[in-house]
């Protein structure tokens, strides 16, 4: 039987990162997927990144990721969102052209030498002493493996509605994944059911475009990633439309005919990302919703019609779009449909993705319960990177939520579940003044580098624009002006006989790198980019160091283990409910204890205390009996 | 927001009125805290009689007892000082605002701070580490009794109208940075949300405002003198604080605005303020200063209202607010004024100082009633100090026009109203948002 270290089951988008990660740190992998031709398809919209979702792509850049580049060589549309707002809250995004950005994952996984690809439909995985050691596909060949990542997607026991019609699918053309399911179950894990949706694909070439107000992207696009030096393909407009009053009627009159409003579809369906019945019956008030015709490709004659997923019949679908200006002709190549499938409630999971249950078996991406590629991706890399860490017996690693979106979004999956799809946005991060696009190399650049994730290449890049970044704000430290030289060029500054340096003056709302460059002309050398990185970290200044606060406050939590066997049944004061739901999550920190739902102060610090009496507990039986316990009185009476 | 490396100040012994009241600090600046108001320091383990001064006023707070512990050898293993204070409650928070006064990093402790501290310090046994847990359950039911006893009724009600009012608000400005290129996101939310935040820090600082204890003293008790014109006001003034903080003249109508100036009663900052005197006046500047006096009445807590033999008595009707009044007779020098059928009116001359000392006991045995207040102690100034740091970062939301960072105050404002009520802060602003605005392409 053959045997590779690590075996990533999933073509998507986590499957990807997670065997690219994993081939980087020099372990021998195996991708299995149901056709390789069919690695890096976007299954729904042809876009990447956005807010939040912007986030995670830099962050996966920092690490050396697939997506970024593959990003940046399918792009054909790119938008810098929130331009006008402040940079913690700017995501890049971009419109994708579908063939090239699957031609450019696939040309990068094809550079990494240890990395296999099979293909075949995973079937079962067996363990063994708890620890998973082998992979069987349908078609009945076996793999040994030291490790395994599942990254199914939405093929677990998928089911495609449109209208009254089901169809078991993962996705459309391709097939529904049965058995792992079943495997999954045979581990008590607790499965459960989430919908997401996707609309209609129209032809472009019967869209009548002269009618449509088209939104263009960004005259200078900035990449995703670092490594890369132009955009190679032409960028495109996208077309807006709306929904009309007609529009709305037909949907309200075929409502029941719907499989999510006709009783078919029992998982729970993104807010975020509702179908246009959801909008209609929910915002029935709105005079119209915004579309967004955005091209598939290039060459490509489909249009992605972003904004009108739907599970209504076929004949309902054509109905409807024929009542939005400009798709009065609109021929559709493919009806949108719901698709359901299983998830596993990642309170099963450890932070590093691996399951609490198997040793060695990791999940990632939709299975997790999450949605976007990017989310997927973001957690492949992680579940790929840890999977070939635990196969050479190495640590795991846990993302930090205090430094990237990446552990934001992992600790909140391990920490509280989903009940619905989960998707990134920045509000969900505490910290998002310091977590921001332009730094996501210097928030990961320690793990980038400890784990060998990155390459030399990426590496030398980002060691030397970390070089000129600094450079620069050690230039602006040492330039000094008194209000009164402020005043002189125009600056309006307290007279408060204060000297302050240029990055000082930077902080402040009303003075601007220009100003800066106005006094002196030589600041004006610097790149842009690190210019205005530099600039970034000025106008938050303020905020960053009462931040910092509630990061210290954050670490030192994070900091009290709790071990997995820590005795909760012996712990009084702990309400049950509580007890249980500690039970079932097994938080592995305080911080992570801390955001569950329902969390108090003092179960916390019983929490600590109890942890604190398992180490000692550890500590006398390991020495032996006979230890002296110091006895220190307890002399507190804490306040309230 | 607290932080581990913060030096921690609390009143480490049961609530309410007792002989002795412990004050317990820990942390690194306690060598600073203990040099800084007792102005010595302290050889560790030694109990002293020392004399507790706020730095800055030079006021004496207390004569107590207190000792010094150098970590690690400590209750909670960093240094310890304790004090043990004379029991009364404005003791003790006087003593507490003082310290946390001293340096930023100084604040009161969390439930339980202590307890965790000597446990990462690794200053509880195992038997003790057994027994806290049915301490902390205990004291937890306490707690919680205690909490609602204090939070019943209109501040928490209140609390949680606020937070929804918050939660609004936040939806409001995270629709717009997290959505704003899909959904129906109008934009502009920014002027709309700094208005609401303005309008909820105005609420907020009204109820804060009626935390009078708090309030008189950080800042003083307001002492409103008033009266008719030429009743001496101005010249009370002076006497009592000792020096010419008014213009006195024979002239009626000479103080135009309000003057104040801060003194000293029984150990307790005051601001006496002098005021216009109240007549019918045609100049629209008196007009104006008049005005201003009439309005102290809302914002005093005490009230001297000064008659003279040779000035028409003011009627009480006129005196709105709900500040304690005391009746003063001026120039008790130069003859009996007005009648006072009551006998409660105090007579004072400003020229001889005659009657000056009986006035001031007066207006201090009013200000012990004032300052008077609940067992709850540390739990008010807990709340006091969370209503304050709401009220912080709405006054930094009203006037935020970055979108990030008013979502970043309001974030703030949030938690400190959740550390207010003693929830968990789960994030509702997505359920808010999601059912606010349809999102999504």
């Amino acid at each position: 039987m053959k045997h590779y270290d690590v075996i990533v089951v999933g073509g998507g988008h986590a499957g990807i990162e997670a065997a690219a990660a994993a081939a980087r740190l020099g372990a021998d992998v195996a991708l299995v997927t149901h056709r390789a031709d069919s690695i890096g398809v976007m299954s729904c919209n042809p876009a990447i990144g956005g807010l939040g979702k912007g986030h995670l792509v830099r962050e996966i850049d920092a690490l050396d990721g697939i997506m970024p580049r593959a990003a940046d060589d399918g792009g054909i549309q790119f938008r810098l969102l929130n331009r006008k707002k402040g940079p913690a809250v700017r995501g890049p995004r971009a419109q994708a052209d579908r063939k090239q950005y699957r031609l450019s994952v696939q040309a990068q996984l094809r550079q990494l030498a240890n990395l296999s690809i099979i293909e075949g439909e995973a079937a079962s995985f067996g363990t063994h002493l708890g620890l998973v050691n082998e992979l069987a596909l349908s078609d009945g060949q076996r793999f040994g493996c030291g490790t395994l990542v599942i990254t199914t997607g939405t093929f677990l026991r998928g089911m495609i509605h449109i209208g009254h019609e089901r169809i078991p699918a993962g996705r459309m053309g391709d097939s529904a994944s049965l058995g792992l399911s079943q495997c999954f179950e045979a581990l008590g894990l607790s499965l459960g059911r989430l919908k997401t949706g996707t609309p209609a694909r129209l032809s472009s070439a019967s869209i009548n475009w002269s009618a449509l107000a088209m939104q263009h992207g960004d005259e200078n696009p900035e990449p995703f990633s670092l490594m890369t030096d132009r955009l190679p393909l032409r960028q495109v407009a996208c077309g807006i439309t709306r929904t009309t009053a007609a529009t709305h009627q037909i949907i309200r009159d075929n409502l029941h005919l719907s499989a999510m409003y006709g009783g078919r579809i029992d998982g729970t369906g993104p807010r975020y990302c509702p179908s246009i019945e959801d909008k209609i019956v929910k915002f029935g008030d709105r005079d119209g919703h915004q579309v967004f015709l955005e091209p598939e490709g290039l060459d490509d004659d489909t249009v992605y019609p972003n904004g009108i997923s739907t599970s209504l019949p076929e004949s309902v679908q054509r109905a409807l779009i024929h009542t939005i200006p400009g798709l009065e002709q609109a021929v559709i190549l493919r009806p949108g449909y719901a698709i359901e499938y299983d998830y596993i409630d990642p309170r099963a999971l450890h932070p590093t993705l691996e399951m609490k249950a198997v040793r060695g078996l990791f999940l990632a991406g939709q299975i997790n319960g999450t949605t976007g590629y990017e989310e997927a991706a973001a957690q492949g890399l992680v579940a790929g990177c840890n999977a070939a860490r635990r196969a050479g017996q190495l640590d795991g690693i846990e993302f930090d939520r205090s430094r990237s979106y990446l552990g934001v979004m992992i600790d909140d999956l391990v920490s509280r579940g989903v009940t619905e799809p989960y998707r990134m946005f920045t509000s969900r991060s505490e910290f998002r003044l310091s977590l921001r696009v332009d730094n996501a190399d210097d928030r990961l650049g320690a793990v980038a580098d400890n784990t060998g994730l990155i390459g030399s290449g990426r590496a030398a890049r980002r060691d030397a624009r970390a070089a000129a970044i600094a450079r620069f704000r050690a230039d602006l430290d040492s330039r000094l002006l008194t209000p009164d030289e402020a005043n002189r060029h125009g600056l309006h500054l307290k007279r408060d006989g204060v000297r302050r340096t240029a990055f000082e003056l930077l902080s402040h709302p009303d003075i601007s790198l220009l100003d800066l460059v106005r006094i002196w002309p030589e600041l004006g050398a610097a790149p842009k980019s690190v210019a205005e990185r530099v600039a970034c970290d000025a106008i938050y200044a303020v905020y960053l160091d009462r931040q910092q606060a509630d990061i210290d406050v954050y670490q030192r939590d994070r900091a009290i283990a709790l071990p997995d066997d820590l005795d909760l049944d012996g712990l009084s004061g702990l309400s049950n409910e509580l007890r249980a739901k500690l039970k079932s999550v097994r938080p592995g920190n305080l911080a992570q204890a801390s955001r569950m739902e329902g969390m108090t102060p003092a179960a916390l610090t019983l929490l600590a205390i109890q942890a604190r009496r398992t180490r000692r507990d550890a500590a006398a039986a390991s020495v032996g009996p006979g230890v002296p316990v110091t006895a220190i009185p307890l002399q507190e009476a804490v306040p309230e | 927001m607290a932080s581990g490396h913060d030096t921690i100040v609390a009143l480490s012994s049961g609530q309410g009125r007792a002989a002795i009241a412990l004050v317990r600090v820990s942390g690194p600046l306690t060598r600073f805290v203990v040099e800084t108001i007792l102005s010595k320091s302290l050889e560790p383990r030694m109990a002293k009689l020392v004399t507790v001064t706020e730095p800055v006023s030079g006021q004496v707070l207390d004569q107590c007892v207190a000792t010094f512990f150098a970590g690690p050898r400590s209750a909670t293993g960093e240094d310890v000082a304790e004090f043990g204070l004379h029991g009364g409650l404005a003791v003790v928070e006087a003593v507490l605002r003082c310290i946390c006064g001293l340096h930023p990093e100084i604040r009161l402790a969390e439930p339980g701070e202590f307890s965790r501290r000597a446990l990462e310090n690794g200053k509880l046994s195992l038997v003790q580490v057994e027994a806290l847990g049915d301490l902390l359950e205990a004291e937890t039911r306490q707690q919680l009794a205690q909490a609602q006893r204090q939070l019943s009724g209109e501040l928490h009600e209140l609390a949680g109208l606020w937070r929804e009012r918050l939660t609004r608000m936040r939806a409001l400005i995270e629709a717009e940075l997290d959505f704003a290129d899909e959904g129906d996101v109008a934009d502009g939310q920014l002027v709309t949300v700094q208005g609401l935040a303005g309008a909820l820090e105005a609420d907020v600082r009204a109820v804060l405002g009626t935390a009078a204890r708090g309030r008189l003293i950080r800042d003083g008790a307001v002492i409103a003198i008033m009266g008719a014109p030429n009743a001496g006001k101005s010249m009370l003034l002076n006497a009592l604080v000792g020096r010419d903080m008014a213009i006195v003249s024979d002239i009626p109508g000479t103080t135009r605005d309000l003057i104040e100036a801060p003194a000293n009663i029984d150990g307790w900052p005051v601001v006496f303020v002098d005021t216009a005197g109240l007549r019918h006046s045609l100049d629209p500047v008196e007009l104006l200063g008049i005005e201003r006096a009439r309005a102290m009445t809302e914002r005093a807590d005490v009230v001297l209202l000064v008659t003279a033999p040779d000035t028409p008595p003011v009627d009480h009707e006129e005196l709105t607010g709900g500040a304690e009044i005391i009746q003063v007779r001026t120039k008790s020098d130069i003859g009996p004024s007005s009648v006072d059928p009551a006998g409660t009116a105090i007579w004072v001359s400003a020229l001889s100082g005659a009657g000056l000392d009986h006035l001031k006991d007066s207006i201090g045995a009013r200000l012990r009633t004032l300052l008077s207040g609940e067992p709850s102690l540390i739990s008010r100034e807990r709340q006091h100090k969370a209503l304050s740091e709401a009220v912080d970062a709405l006054a930094r939301a009203r006037q935020q026009s970055a979108g990030e960072l008013l979502a970043e105050d309001l974030r703030s404002a949030s938690q400190a109203l959740a550390r207010l009520v003693g929830a968990t802060d789960l994030d509702t602003v997505l359920d808010r948002l999601f059912a606010g605005f349809c999102i999504g392409k």
